[in-house]
């Protein structure tokens, strides 16, 4: 067990070095001159030369890679060209808006779509379940930006009953800055709520079919109580590995969202310094944000030894 | 054929995709008026007979500029899963044809390939080298490598351990020969589920890339950058927001449920409708 974990760790630096790896050739080498990306083809010859000077391009490549390695590792994230602000301060601002849009979505997305996933496996067949299916077809269709555009057109429009964008700040109170998360989260969380019960039942009627299920039945549980006790939780294995997938359609999801909603999070940042050519912003975002996918699919792999006793991995690989 | 005709999925879904298909094919020749002509006089009009879904803020036809729209994102998705499939599906039957080191340091790099976040990778690449409609091809494009890599893959596997494959070696058949011959063909139905749901994907990162100001470029019109355009005047003309999205909506229902369809028909093991 023990020297499963380490093998698993060991194999999670790995990637998350080969990660930051590949970032950086994309942004710093391939490029060749990221001094010249970075400034209009207008720069005069001397700013050339002095942004050249501070991102430090006259040291060879491999130097700087292990400089911003080092950095990222003492928290020291370099500064931003457009803001002239430590990047760690901005990413420390805008995680204040991701991070609870992020987990808002998945616990809406989570509530939604498991309890009317079981719902369908358990009727179905019947009208229920076809209406439930059908929603979550057309669910899984829709782009998170149009849907968040409708919640506008319908929620601040409409009846002018929540923001239709931007953000007040935490300082201003919980609820009112929370009001302004709702509508980007519903947006977020409904297609992948689409995606979630259709996973979710299809794994329950799976596990409906097992001989543990009616064994229970033949102890003369109660349909309902066979359900939830035995056939739901096991078959949340698959559901959990869709919830962590969908971590990485959420953070990508939210470069778009936060623009439709004037968000300032790290979405909208990662676009803005895309567009400014803030270089050392986009490569540290880029490499936060597929880290903590790289992370979170990490702690997927974990949660299974916690759901499924069987999966012990034993003289597993 | 029959089983064809009895699968609700399958027809609604066939239905969709050729309105969709044959309104892309329409636009090359006709649309009610020329989709980027400017008229002022005429501008945020109500649909009409005119206008049979309105104008927008300087005069331009909805209805014509969603049928060129339907061109844009059609033909951005082809590429973009053409690029996916032409690269990923060699590669995927390429590992699982050598096995052992090659086959397990290519899983290794689409497992990293995965933990980018594909929209915000395209938005990055798009941005470095320049929005428009062929860069966001590539970009999308380059996303469906590790996925069609992938489910060629595990397919293949399977599909080389078959009898009939066991015989072509026996025949003394090489290694590239069977896997051309035998197990691809013999994958289709699979490859060709995917396709169907990677083409959907990518009309949606299509219309997203264009929503930001990435994908194919004005005054050329797009889905995503008419949803753009139409959140301005969201309090003044709020229709212009809804039709462009019902385009995309109902090109991706189209294309998924084709993919579910198909999947029932062809390959009766990896039915989802248990």
């Amino acid at each position: 067990m023990t020297a499963f974990l380490i093998r698993r760790l060991a194999g999670l630096l790995l990637t998350l070095l080969a990660a930051s790896l590949v970032v950086f050739l994309v942004l710093q080498v391939i490029p060749g001159d990221p001094a010249s990306l970075m400034l209009d083809t207008s720069a005069r010859a001397d700013t050339l030369a002095a942004l050249r000077h501070q991102m430090g391009l006259d040291r060879p490549a491999w130097i700087r890679y292990l400089t911003w390695i080092g950095g990222l590792l003492t928290g020291d994230f370099g500064i931003s060209y457009t803001y002239a602000t430590p990047v760690s301060e901005l990413i420390a601002q805008r995680v204040m808006v991701s991070l609870p849009l992020a987990v808002l979505s998945i616990c809406l997305s989570t509530t939604i779509a498991i309890p009317i996933g079981v719902l369908a496996a358990a009727r179905r067949g019947r009208g229920t379940d076809v209406a439930i299916m059908g929603a979550a077809q057309f669910g899984v269709a829709l782009p998170n930006f149009w849907l968040g555009i409708l919640l506008i057109l319908l929620f601040a429009v409409a009846y002018p009953i929540l923001p239709a964008g931007g953000f007040v700040g935490w300082e201003k109170g919980f609820w009112p800055a929370l009001r302004c998360l709702i509508l980007p989260a519903f947006s977020l969380a409904l297609p992948q709520a689409a995606i979630l019960s259709r996973v979710t039942r299809s794994a329950v009627l799976e596990t409906l079919g097992q001989d543990y299920v009616r064994t229970a039945l033949a102890k003369g549980l109660t349909g309902v109580a066979a359900l939830w006790r035995h056939a739901v939780p096991n078959a949340l294995i698959p559901v959990v590995t869709i919830i962590g997938l969908q971590f990485s359609f959420l953070l990508a999801g939210t470069v778009i969202i936060e623009n439709v909603f004037a968000l300032p999070g790290l979405g909208r940042l990662v676009f803005q310094a895309i567009s400014q050519r803030d270089l050392i912003v986009v490569q540290d975002l880029v490499v936060l944000l597929a880290g903590s996918v790289i992370v979170v699919n990490f702690l997927v792999d974990l949660a299974y030894l916690g759901l499924d006793p069987r999966i012990t991995h034993e003289g597993a690989k | 054929m029959k089983a064809a005709l009895r699968n609700p999925s399958f027809l609604i879904g066939i239905a969709i995709t050729l309105v969709i298909l044959a309104t892309a094919t329409t636009s090359l020749f006709w649309t009610p008026y020329p989709p980027t002509k400017i008229d002022i006089v005429h501008k945020l009009a109500e649909p009409s007979w005119q206008h049979w879904l309105g104008t927008d803020p300087f005069g331009r036809d909805v209805a014509s500029m969603i049928m060129a729209g339907a061109r844009s994102s059609l033909s951005v998705a082809l590429i973009a899963v053409l690029v996916g499939a032409g690269i990923g599906i060699p590669l995927g039957a390429f590992a699982s044809a050598c096995g052992g080191w090659v086959d397990n340091a290519m899983m290794r790099l689409t497992d990293l390939a995965f933990a980018f976040p594909a929209l915000l990778t395209a938005v990055m690449i798009t941005a470095l080298a320049g929005p428009g409609a062929g860069n966001a091809m590539l970009a999308i494009g380059i996303f469906n490598i590790p996925v069609f890599a992938r489910v060629t893959r595990g397919a293949t596997l399977a599909v080389r351990e078959l009898d009939f494959v066991m015989a072509a070696r026996a025949t003394g058949r090489g290694e590239f020969t069977i896997m051309v011959r035998h197990v691809l063909p013999n994958i289709s139905a699979v490859l060709l589920v995917q396709i169907t749901i990677q083409f959907a994907l990518a009309i949606i990162a299509d219309a997203g890339l264009a929503y930001v100001g990435l994908g194919t470029q004005p005054p050329f019109p797009s889905w995503g950058r008419m949803l753009n355009d139409a959140q301005t005047y969201i309090f003044r003309a709020p229709l212009l927001a809804v039709f462009p999205g019902l385009a995309i909506t109902a090109s991706v229902l189209g294309l998924n449920l084709l993919g579910d369809g198909l999947r029932d028909l062809l390959d009766p093991r990896l039915s989802r409708s248990r």
